[in-house]
């Protein structure tokens, strides 16, 4: 559509790119450029070091590695589960049954409150015993001691992992649901009338029609889950020893604790570059789709 | 040491006069305005109300202290006209928090109390913190006899000092006691409470069963679980973290080893097997429901553990120096301190603040119907209401004595890296509970505080 | 017709199952919240007992030194709302140019949309440590406005990428033809397209709301006694002689029922809304 003046487009479009420039943007590129130097809580004199930083959490396996290693395994088990129990649901909450506004209600809960304070709630009922750990209390009925979901050096990572599609599964539920609901009516019917089996349907049918929304959400879900903080400050802070220390964690403790911000900032350009690298890849693919406007 | 040399400002009487004139004039044409509880404060020469209309922000973490102060603080803002706005937090928030404030430089919060000397030593190399001297001494601000320094112990005062200077006002000191059952003692057989590391291993096995943990402690990754549990045993058994002179970490040496090796397998098999996620809350709710046999840790949690109301083992609870090693028994010392941020922008109503949270009067009320051990002034610690209360609790105020008079005090080289290094050695604790093989763990632990240390230009190799 | 009959009994299973499992943690915190500190530090989850009030009156109420939470409230529906607000009023017309009007290409648009998308992809983090410097020199630490414009980090990506999508799907001729008959795009805009994509904003406003009110490491580092929001504010009920978790639960039930009814309001409109950016990729 043409407007009166060609600028005005970029009027409209200025202070959403000038907020996030000054805030965001400006003070990344800071902090960037003080992962450079060996800005310290306990040294006032700040210096420029090079890459010395960087050389040093690449070079020692207990921080960068470790690091790398846990975010993989966190984020990759989280975003597994979640988008097929997600997509799961959401094909059963696409069902027409009763109660379906109901259903569709409640699936929204668990992403509606705030993961802190989701996680703070399993970190209570994953206690080992006491009054508040209903998990294991559960679990004794079926005859299973009681587990240490937080603490339990095999485990803990894993019951993280459990909190996080706790959360975020009905994220993808909603979003898939969304998309199965806008699904056309005539490719099915006309599938039904040539007799197709269900699986072939679904196949050939609703998976690919729903591609464009699948890769969105999984590149979402991709991203939230690399840079997690909220759940795993609240349980675990990265314990037991550096078991449940992410990349984004691990940053924390190192200013927060330890007070070596630009160790903490190098730590953080690393992970926004792998963020960045898993977008471009993944929204180059999405952008070959030919429903773009 | 800077304060008891002001002891001797008496010739600033004739100002404190013409002070006590005016304050008298004030007060009259506050005709009904003084209530009762403030005439303590009152016989202070100062004007307490000369920052009215002020607001000043504190930042704090409910400790034993602040649960009776924070309700006092209604006291203080009648008393003075200031406003005071507190930032209270969780302990774990409460240190990254302070840690970001204080080193931004934006004065956001005025107030706050760092763990002294240690967060001392953190702090004052960028320059954060006020030095308190000049306030204490300034007779406008404080009324140097009133006030009372003197009455401070010269050891606890000296935690918050540095170079000469003050830069925070400890208000409470914790040393390392043994709590021990009592009545599970006596049921065993057992005697007196265990003298060595060695000792405490070979009763705490006797003591566990399936539902009581022969030693159990805090086992969380943060400064805490590797401070005052466990820092007298260390240093009692030779082992050090750091070297005085060359500041080069020593964590990996035989003594260390040993002591670490020791004192993981104490926990790991007589202690609850989720230790590494448990902070003093989780402890000592264990402890006051009945499932802990042995503890080592701070003094100042016995008022709650000898609350019938809250502790199951009221009562049942005994009190020991810690246990000792070849170099005698030792105990770590630190204390929590006011300090007022250098960036502030309201420093002189902030040392009101101080003054009142400290003086004798209120220090006295903070232990005795509060829960605040172990006091700083001497006219607290002999006075006969705490030697009262104290005196339900069995040994504690004799374990105590001892370990003020004789086997506390501040065990660590002065080091601004005190703390990062402390969290670092935690880790390296939890993975020797885990099995890994100590000497190894310990090497890497050291050569990573080498480096830390490197970093902040502390440690040259 | 037996298949089918064992395909429903299923599904309605199935959808129970997925229904107990979601709301039991929400329901098991409020029981928490209603049980006395015996109660609560049984040695096993007791769940007959007798239900108390005081931990709500507590912590609405405020006690002695600790303000009512109804502050911390009011914390968070100030920041989050004004936050949407902002977030709102700038991503709608970026998002309304990005779809409809020239702005020197396809890819320029592209390029734009993806770069603001890519705002909020970054850790908090990377940001956070030189944000709060940058504010201690602007005053704005601990203040309402410096937390409204960094959570824009939150809202306005997603705002613009989402706006753009619902701008993108509705049909263009309405607004052609007005064009060519000489309507201004104020008009066309307000009268023309903006109606069309209502619900599906209410949608975005909402999720944009919650994102914000669920913030927490923003607020632990920026926000101050006089700021805080409810996010931070439960943290600190861990006392020192006892967690009052009685007090805690209660406090994250009612931290948590803004967008819980929010949730079931918009529901109807989150659907609908996110249709709209269904197929679109």
């Amino acid at each position: 559509m043409r407007t009166k003046s060609k600028y005005t487009p970029w009027f409209l479009v200025l202070p959403a790119l000038l907020i996030p420039i000054i805030f965001i943007v400006i003070p990344f590129f800071i902090g960037v450029a003080y992962s450079f130097t060996n800005k310290n809580v306990v040294n006032p004199n700040t210096a420029f070091v090079g890459i010395r930083n960087y050389k040093l959490i690449f070079s020692d396996p207990s921080m960068l590695w470790s690091q790398l290693k846990v975010t993989l395994i966190y984020t990759g088990s989280s975003v597994l589960i979640e988008m097929f129990l997600g997509f799961g649901i959401a094909l059963l909450l696409n069902q027409k049954m009763r109660g379906q506004k109901f259903f569709r209600s409640v699936i929204l809960i668990p992403l509606m409150a705030a993961p802190v304070l989701t996680g703070l709630m399993w970190k209570l009922m994953l206690s080992p015993g006491g009054g508040f750990a209903v998990v294991n209390y559960f679990l004794s009925f079926l005859g299973f001691k009681p587990v240490l979901w937080l603490s339990n050096p095999r485990i803990v990572l894993y019951s993280l992992v459990g909190i996080d599609v706790y959360i975020y599964t009905p994220f993808v539920v909603i979003i898939l649901l969304a998309g199965l609901q806008a699904l056309p009516e005539e490719p099915y019917q006309a599938a039904a009338i040539d007799n197709a089996s269900e699986w072939f349907i679904f196949r050939k049918l609703t998976v690919p029609m729903l591609k464009p929304l699948i890769l969105l959400v999984l590149i979402m879900k991709l991203i939230f889950s690399l840079k997690m903080v909220d759940i795993i400050l609240v349980t675990t802070r990265g314990g037991p020893v550096r078991l449940t220390r992410t990349l984004h964690v691990g940053s924390y403790i190192e200013a927060f604790n330890r007070g070596n911000t630009a160790i903490a900032l190098a730590t953080m350009t690393v992970l926004f570059v792998i963020i960045f690298v898993v977008c471009l890849v993944l929204v180059n693919v999405m952008q070959k789709k030919p429903t773009e406007v | 040491m800077a304060f008891s040399q002001l002891r001797l400002g008496k010739r600033h009487r004739w100002v404190t006069s013409l002070m006590l004139a005016s304050v008298m004039l004030v007060m009259l044409v506050q005709v009904g305005y003084a209530a009762t509880d403030l005439s303590y404060f009152e016989k202070a020469k100062i004007n307490w109300r000369q920052y009215a209309g002020e607001t000043i922000s504190i930042l704090a973490f409910t400790n034993p202290f602040w649960s009776w102060c924070g309700n006092a603080i209604p006291q203080f803002e009648k008393l003075t006209g200031i406003k005071v706005k507190p930032l209270v937090l969780s302990e774990s928030e409460f240190f990254d928090k302070q840690m970001v404030s204080l080193t931004s430089g934006s004065g956001e919060y005025d107030l706050t109390y760092l763990f002294s000397p240690y967060f001392v030593w953190q702090y004052t190399p960028g320059g954060y913190l006020e030095d308190l001297n000049k306030y204490v001494s300034d007779p406008r601000l404080t009324d140097f006899d009133w006030y009372n320094v003197d009455d401070f112990y010269p050891a606890m005062l000296a935690m918050g000092e540095e170079k000469g200077k003050q830069f925070t006002l400890p208000y409470q000191v914790e040393t390392c006691l043994l709590h021990y059952r009592k009545d599970l003692f006596k049921e065993s057989g057992i005697g007196a409470p265990p003298k060595t590391l060695e000792e405490l291993h070979e009763v705490a096995k006797k003591l566990t069963t399936d539902k009581i943990y022969g030693f159990d402690n805090r086992g969380a990754l943060a400064p805490g679980p590797m401070m005052t549990p466990i820092t007298g045993i260390y240093y009692a058994y030779g082992a050090k973290d750091f070297d005085e002179d060359t500041l080069k970490c020593l964590v990996n040496s035989p003594e260390s080893v040993y002591v670490m090796s020791l004192y993981a397998k104490i926990i790991r098999e007589c202690g609850p097997a989720d230790w590494p996620t448990r902070y003093w809350y989780e402890r000592n709710a264990d402890l006051q429901a009945g499932k802990t046999a042995m503890t080592t840790d701070c003094d100042l949690f016995v008022p709650v553990f000898e609350d019938p109301e809250q502790s199951a083992v009221a009562g049942k609870l005994g009190y020991a120096v810690p246990p000792g090693g070849p170099s005698g028994i030792m105990s770590s010392a630190g204390g929590f301190g006011w300090a007022i941020d250098s960036a502030s922008k309201h420093k002189e109503a902030s040392w009101l603040f101080i003054e009142w949270a400290t003086c004798p009067g209120v220090l006295l009320e903070s232990s005795v119907s509060g829960t605040n051990m172990v006091p700083v002034r001497k006219s607290v610690w002999e006075s006969p209401e705490l030697i009262a209360r104290m005196s339900a609790w069995d040994e504690f105020r004799e374990a105590l004595s001892a370990n003020l008079e004789k086997y506390a005090r501040v065990l660590d080289v002065p080091n601004p890296k005190n703390m990062a290094a402390r969290i670092r050695k935690m880790e390296a604790l939890q993975e020797i509970w885990m099995g890994y093989d100590a000497q190894k763990v310990l090497d890497k632990c050291a050569e990573d505080i080498d480096r830390m240390m490197k970093e902040a230009g502390l440690y040259k190799p | 017709m037996q298949k089918e009959k064992i395909r429903r009994i299923l599904l309605y299973v199935g959808a129970i199952v997925v229904t107990v499992i979601v709301l039991f943690p929400f329901f098991w915190i409020f029981l928490n919240s209603i049980k006395s500190p015996i109660d609560i530090g049984a040695a096993y989850p007791k769940f007959i007992f007798h239900a108390i009030s005081e931990n709500y009156k507590d912590i609405l109420l405020g006690t002695g030194a600790k303000s009512s939470f109804l502050k911390y409230l009011k914390n968070s529906l100030i920041i989050a709302g004004l936050g949407t607000l902002l977030s709102f009023v700038v991503s709608v017309p970026a998002g309304y140019a990005l779809a409809r009007l020239k702005l020197r290409s396809e890819k320029t648009k592209n390029n734009i949309a993806f770069t603001l998308l890519s705002f909020w992809f970054g850790p908090e983090l990377a940001i956070l440590i030189p944000l709060y410097t940058m504010y201690s020199y602007l005053g704005l630490t601990n203040t309402y406005m410096g937390l409204i414009i960094a959570y824009q980090v939150i809202g306005i990506p997603l705002g613009v990428w989402i706006a753009r999508s619902f701008f993108g799907d509705i049909p263009l001729e309405l607004a052609e033809a007005a064009s060519i008959d000489g309507y201004k795009l104020w008009h066309i805009f307000w009268k023309i397209d903006l109606p069309l994509v209502r619900p599906g904003l209410a949608a975005l406003a909402v999720l944009i709301f919650i994102f914000q009110w669920n913030n927490f490491v923003f607020a632990l580092v920026i926000a101050g006694e006089g700021t805080m929001p409810v996010t931070l504010a439960i943290l600190g009920f861990i006392g020192y002689s006892s967690v009052l978790w009685g007090q805690m639960s209660a406090a994250i039930i009612i931290s948590i029922i803004p967008a819980i009814i929010l949730a079931i309001m918009a529901q109807k409109y989150l659907v609908k809304g996110l249709t709209f950016g269904a197929v679109r990729g």
